[in-house]
């Protein structure tokens, strides 16, 4: 050990040193715990007052299972869960009829946020609504060799699920998870189902209103959730590194508390996204955006009414595409007086639009003719308005010559 | 390219035996005393096997469809052995029809088994050629199977159809380690189903390149194990003396070698080129790159397709500008000349590599980056500047000359470097060698434990598993103790939350390489990029930098950030950096030693420093200024083999210290050249320095072309009489070494005997760069001969130690 360790260190002497063994030691338990000779390996014992600690229980070799139900009647900031247990999914969820009561709420924490199959999933956080409440589940690890069981313990308690709701589930947790099930030769029962990552409808409507789209920014925002004595997300790692290899369990319950609040509020945040998406600007958000996505599922009618509830305070984007909504529908004069009330600022897209509009629709080349050539001034480097200016010139040249029914 | 196609060559190269033959007659009617050996090989047929009788039909109509009706020897015997289920290396030359050799197996497995195939090239470049030509014979045979490049530059949403979909996925060593085997659970499809790995270029596996690449592939078999896979290798090389055994290093098992080529191959022809002799008191001739140009624009105007290649990039840039001032004076018309080399972005070389195929260009210069296979067509004539340090690399530049049948000259010409002129006076030695082995050291201590770090990652190790030659439970004793494993039971898993094959480079120890910005009209646009190792001595400030010729000085460096301000100029010079090395002795593995002198192998502290930088008026090469550079030392651990002689004999021998200092300057050049002979290894994989073994002073030849004593700082001080104990050293030029210093240590009496040949055979009077090194004018005015001096040291240096032999 020695003469390895010496041979490296002689070739590494001049290399930026190597990572410390030994991390932070402030925490007294760990102190107390190297002072009681922890460093042996820990017993099934150690599992147990851990399990205590945790409040929860020894189920497998290297699984400890904390579980709760929440009442129907508990707040999670503004939301109270029974709201949760209400909400319509038709806003969220891609498509398909699921009902709440049937949907998995999955979080992970994780040795490390790089990804890849050296990255372990310590805890899984899982929950379900029901009549009763919301049902926790928390899956810890507390060694390497447990992670089968963990695994297992997983599947069964998702077995009756129809889709997994999760905050960036899509591209972190689930991947992670399909990796551990793969290494451990079984399939996924996680990536199998639908997923409802709560991320993308919350980035859509606030990623141009926020400076960051995280779960604790949305849970602040939209929740009135502030959590108090947090352990960072970021410490995770650590708190599993020093229970594995110190027996130490300072850390540990902190993260479980971080866990359970992330389930809370995937739960929480699912009454107000659907709020959010019937009413944006109550809540801070984007209504263009969320009419873009309604667009973009097919669902014009509510495009249209979420950009006309909105119409007053609609930016040149928005009324745009408002404007765009009217024209697909047939209802030019709606169309039309917007593009006007947009030209009037000299906006590209409306002036654009109001040239083509009298040209190809109403055969009025002058008026055409006058929305180009403003076009052109806004534009002077764009090459197809000058070429529209002739095209008109020209259009108009014949109608002179020809005007009994030149087109 | 790499099908027969026998019919092909007669018709093509109906006018170029003329051509060259022409060329050939009028270098050695001008020139014949710059001639120093030839050599012609004549044209060979091929040798051809019918196609086997198990090849799916559909590759026989794949193949009928393209022109190929027969195989060439090799390549049947490729098939045989590969479908066999044995790993085999193919060891034929360029153009050969190398590809089929492992596409046929991979292809037939792919159609009939759904089996899947990993092809893994050193370069990028090389596997988009290789998916190109995969996809032809596709739609010629309308075979349906699907083959993937991927790489740094596959886009994110086409990764999970190249992993699910891929027959053949064609990658390279960097992203095997750092995109995929750490992420192996996604490729567990393709893993379960992986029947070859193709590794081709092989040759260019060797060194630390290789060392890190033969332990990516015990990963990789690792992997394969824990999904039930165990693939056949097919491998490809150049020629070097020893493919089977670099083979079998490389993915340790038995290696069945192919190496009788059944292709034919055009009559060739080859010269050894000494520039003559301008000055002969000072032994100097003439400089290589005038004879090349010279040859080159012989060659270019003949109407023949010329490739030059150079030692180094800033060779590349001079050259490429002498020959465009010929050839591209009117910038109205395409460039006949281009310069290709590592650096350029990957568009501007794709653009010379696809002019060169179509003919459009008529020259080019290169350095080793065109020595691969890349491919560029049919090329006439090869000019060497400079003896690339290999024989084996000497032979595969020439072979870039003279593809598909037709008759090919090459030139090699010889700088004022000892190896050079040691293989141009004695052309027997060079044509009658054999080619170098090449050496990997997959069990080096820092490489191995770089990778036993990421294998942990991937998989949890196992008690009682094997990876590579140390003790694994020690090596995996130390990471948990350093804090990244944690032992459970049985088992050592990875325990921490960093992602370890992003911190290993399987290139070098650079750490990341530098971006060139030209910031010419207050843009940003990235020109170029410069590897970690070679910034230092090409981006300082003030450095002239060259891209096809065209100059750029750099403003600023941001050394941190890795980044070099440049913008354009028009200089009528080039720039060259002084750098010197200083070492310290640490510990001695062993010695041998007796009565005044003694030689030891050990460890050593580096200490590499760029000083400043010389600027050279182009054409006249004078010396037209000096400027400072502030760089960052560059430090390293290695081993190193030393000789020293005891102070009191030194005492005896010379008159004064400097004249000591010349001699062991004089000899450390000579034995540097030996050794690298003698080890087989390039001149860069060996350093040089002459101090004290303490560090506290080294020598360098200053401007004057004396020995001067430097402090660390590289000031010259005055040693007193005491502790002058000069040492010259010759160290392993990788940090923790590559294991050149131990058959070093073996060779020590051969490499003083040598070097004595070296300086006393040689021609000149006191001394010049084909022996001790360039000496000035002054020297015999001065009093001494830098020749005599080394002589005596070398004497004193195998005078003192038991193994010593007379030369």
């Amino acid at each position: 050990m020695s003469r390895l360790s010496d041979r490296l260190g002689k070739l590494r002497s001049n290399a930026p040193a190597a990572p410390q063994a030994v991390p932070v030691q402030s925490e007294l338990g760990g102190r107390m715990q190297r002072l009681r000779g922890a460093a042996s390996p820990r017993s099934e014992k150690d599992d147990v007052v851990l399990a205590e600690q945790l409040g929860g229980a020894c189920i497998a070799e290297g699984v400890i299972a904390v579980g709760e139900t929440l009442a129907l009647e508990h707040d999670h900031g503004r939301v109270r869960l029974r709201d949760a247990l209400a909400t319509s999914l038709d806003a969220l969820s891609p498509g398909g009829s699921v009902a709440v009561d049937e949907l998995v709420f999955m979080d992970t924490e994780t040795t490390g946020l790089a990804g890849g199959t050296g990255t372990v999933v310590f805890l899984l956080g899982l929950a379900r609504l029901g009549p009763t409440g919301l049902e926790l589940m928390q899956l810890v690890l507390t060694r390497f060799s447990g992670e089968a069981a963990l695994l297992e313990a997983a599947r069964e308690w998702v077995a009756r699920g129809q889709a997994v709701v999760t905050f960036n589930g899509r591209s972190f947790d689930v991947p992670l998870l399909t990796a551990r099930y793969r290494l451990k030769g079984r399939t996924d029962p996680f990536s199998a189902l639908p997923q409802i990552d709560l991320l993308h409808p919350t980035r859509r409507a606030f990623a141009r209103q926020w400076p960051d789209c995280r779960l604790q920014s949305a849970e602040q925002r939209l929740l009135d959730f502030h959590r108090r004595d947090d352990l960072p997300g970021a410490m995770a790692p650590q708190a599993w590194f020093d229970w594995v290899r110190r027996g130490s369990m300072t850390l540990l319950p902190g993260v479980t508390k971080h866990n359970r609040w992330d389930l809370l509020s995937l739960a929480a945040l699912m009454p107000v996204l659907e709020n959010v998406y019937r009413d944006p600007e109550a809540w801070g958000g984007d209504p263009l955006a969320v009419a873009r996505f309604q667009r973009g599922r097919g669902d014009v009618a509510a495009a249209l009414a979420m950009l006309e509830a909105h119409a007053h305070s609609l930016c040149p984007a928005g009324s745009n595409e408002l404007a765009r909504l009217h024209r697909d529908r047939g209802d030019w004069a709606a169309a039309v007086a917007i593009w006007r009330r947009l030209a009037a600022h000299d906006n590209v897209e409306a002036l654009e639009r109001l040239s083509k509009f009298y040209e190809h629709m109403c055969g009025d080349f002058t008026q055409a003719l006058h929305y180009a050539e403003r076009l052109a001034l806004v534009e002077r480097a764009n090459p197809a308005h000058a070429h529209r200016l002739q095209r008109l010139h020209s259009r108009l040249g014949r109608r002179v010559s020809l005007p009994a029914g030149g087109s | 390219m790499s099908l027969p196609a026998p019919q092909i060559p007669e018709e093509i190269g109906a006018t170029e035996p003329d051509r060259v033959a022409r060329l050939v007659a009028r270098l050695k009617r001008k020139y014949r005393g710059r001639i120093t050996g030839e050599l012609v090989v004549p044209a060979r047929p091929g040798r051809y096997e019918p196609f086997p009788p198990d090849l799916d039909p559909r590759l026989v109509q794949a193949l009928h469809s393209r022109g190929v009706e027969r195989l060439y020897s090799h390549q049947r015997g490729a098939w045989e052995a590969v479908r066999a289920g044995r790993h085999t290396v193919v060891v034929t030359p360029t153009a050969s029809g190398k590809t089929l050799c492992y596409n046929l197996p991979v292809l037939q497995a792919a159609l009939q088994d759904k089996a899947k195939a990993l092809y893994l090239f050193p370069t990028k470049a090389l596997s988009q050629d290789q998916v190109a030509e995969i996809l032809e014979l596709n739609r010629a045979g309308e075979l349906g199977v699907r083959a993937y490049t991927f790489d740094g530059d596959t886009p994110g949403d086409a990764r999970k159809a190249v992993r699910t979909r891929g027959d053949i996925v064609v990658s390279n060593p960097d992203m095997l380690h750092q995109g995929i085997l750490p992420h192996h659970t996604k490729w567990a499809q393709f893993f379960e189903n992986l029947r070859y790995v193709v590794i081709d270029e092989m040759h260019t596996y060797r060194g630390v390149f290789g060392s890190h690449v033969a332990n990516v592939l015990r990963r990789l078999r690792r992997i394969c194990r824990f999904y039930g896979s165990d693939p056949v290798f097919v491998l490809c090389s150049a020629t070097i003396a020893n493919p089977g055994e670099l083979a079998e290093q490389l993915i340790e098992g038995p290696v069945r070698t192919i190496d009788e080529s059944g292709a034919p191959q055009g009559a060739k022809q080859l010269l050894l080129w000494n520039p003559p002799v301008i000055n002969p008191d000072l032994g100097i001739r003439a400089s290589a790159r005038s004879q090349t140009t010279r040859i080159a624009r012989y060659a270019v105007k003949s109407g023949l397709k010329t490739i030059l290649f150079t030692q180094t990039r800033l060779m590349v840039e001079v050259l490429t500008k002498y020959l465009k001032d010929v050839f591209d004076r009117d910038p109205r018309r395409p460039p006949r000349v281009r310069a290709y080399r590592g650096g350029y972005l990957p568009t501007e070389r794709r653009d010379t590599e696809q002019k060169l195929r179509a003919g459009s260009v008529d020259c080019v210069i290169s350095t080793s980056a065109l020595e691969l296979g890349v491919d560029i067509g049919a090329l006439d004539v090869c000019v060497l500047n400079g003896y690339p340090g290999t024989i084996a690399g000497t032979w595969q530049r020439l072979g870039r000359a003279g593809r598909r049948n037709r008759p090919a000259l090459g030139v090699l010409v010889a700088t004022s470097e000892p190896l050079d002129q040691y293989i141009v006076r004695n052309p027997d030695f060079f044509l009658g060698a054999s080619p170098e082995h090449a050496r990997i050291d997959p069990d080096q201590l820092l490489i191995l434990m770089d990778h036993i770090r990421c294998a942990a990652f991937e998989l949890a190790f196992r008690e009682g598993e094997r990876f590579g030659g140390e003790e694994l439970s020690e090596c995996l004793a130390y990471l948990e103790e350093e804090g990244v494993l944690h032992r459970e039971g049985e088992g050592w898993h990875w325990m921490d939350d960093s992602y370890p094959a992003n911190s290993v480079s399987l290139r070098s120890v650079a750490e990341g390489n530098f971006v060139v910005i030209d910031i010419t009209d207050g843009g940003k646009q990235v020109i170029a990029e410069v590897d970690y190792t070679s910034a230092p001595v090409t981006l300082y400030e003030g450095a002239i930098y060259m891209v096809q010729a065209r100059p750029w000085q750099v403003e600023r460096l941001d050394w941190e950030g890795r980044k070099a301000f440049v913008r354009q100029t028009e200089a009528d010079y080039y720039t060259d950096a002084i750098d010197y090395t200083r070492l310290k002795i640490l510990e001695d593995f062993e010695r041998d030693s007796a009565a005044g002198a003694h030689c030891a192998r050990g460890e050593v502290h580096v200490v590499r420093r760029v000083a400043g930088y010389k600027k050279i008026r182009y054409y006249t090469h004078d010396n037209v200024g000096y400027g400072n550079v502030d760089l960052p030392d560059q430090e390293m651990h290695t081993t190193a083999v030393w000789w020293q002689v005891d102070s009191r004999a030194l005492e005896a021998a010379f008159e004064s210290r400097w004249q000591a200092l010349d001699g062991f300057l004089g000899a450390a050049y000579a034995m540097h050249s030996v050794a690298a002979l003698l080890t087989m290894s390039e001149l860069r994989d060996l350093g040089r320095a002459v101090g004290d073994g303490q560090g506290t002073w080294f020598a360098t030849v200053d401007a004057d072309g004396r020995g001067r004593m430097r402090s660390a700082d590289g000031e010259p001080v005055e040693a007193d009489t005491h502790g002058f104990v000069p040492t010259v050293f010759l160290y392993d030029n990788y940090p923790g070494g590559v294991g050149l210093s131990a058959p070093l240590f073996d060779l020590r009496t051969k490499v003083l005997a040598g070097a004595r040949v070296l300086v006393q055979d040689c021609g000149c009077r006191h001394g010049c760069p084909a022996c001790v090194g360039p000496i000035l004018a002054s020297e015999e005015a001065r009093g001494g001969s830098p020749k005599a001096a080394a002589l005596r040291v070398i004497d004193l240096l195998a005078s003192g130690y038991s193994g010593h032999e007379s030369p």
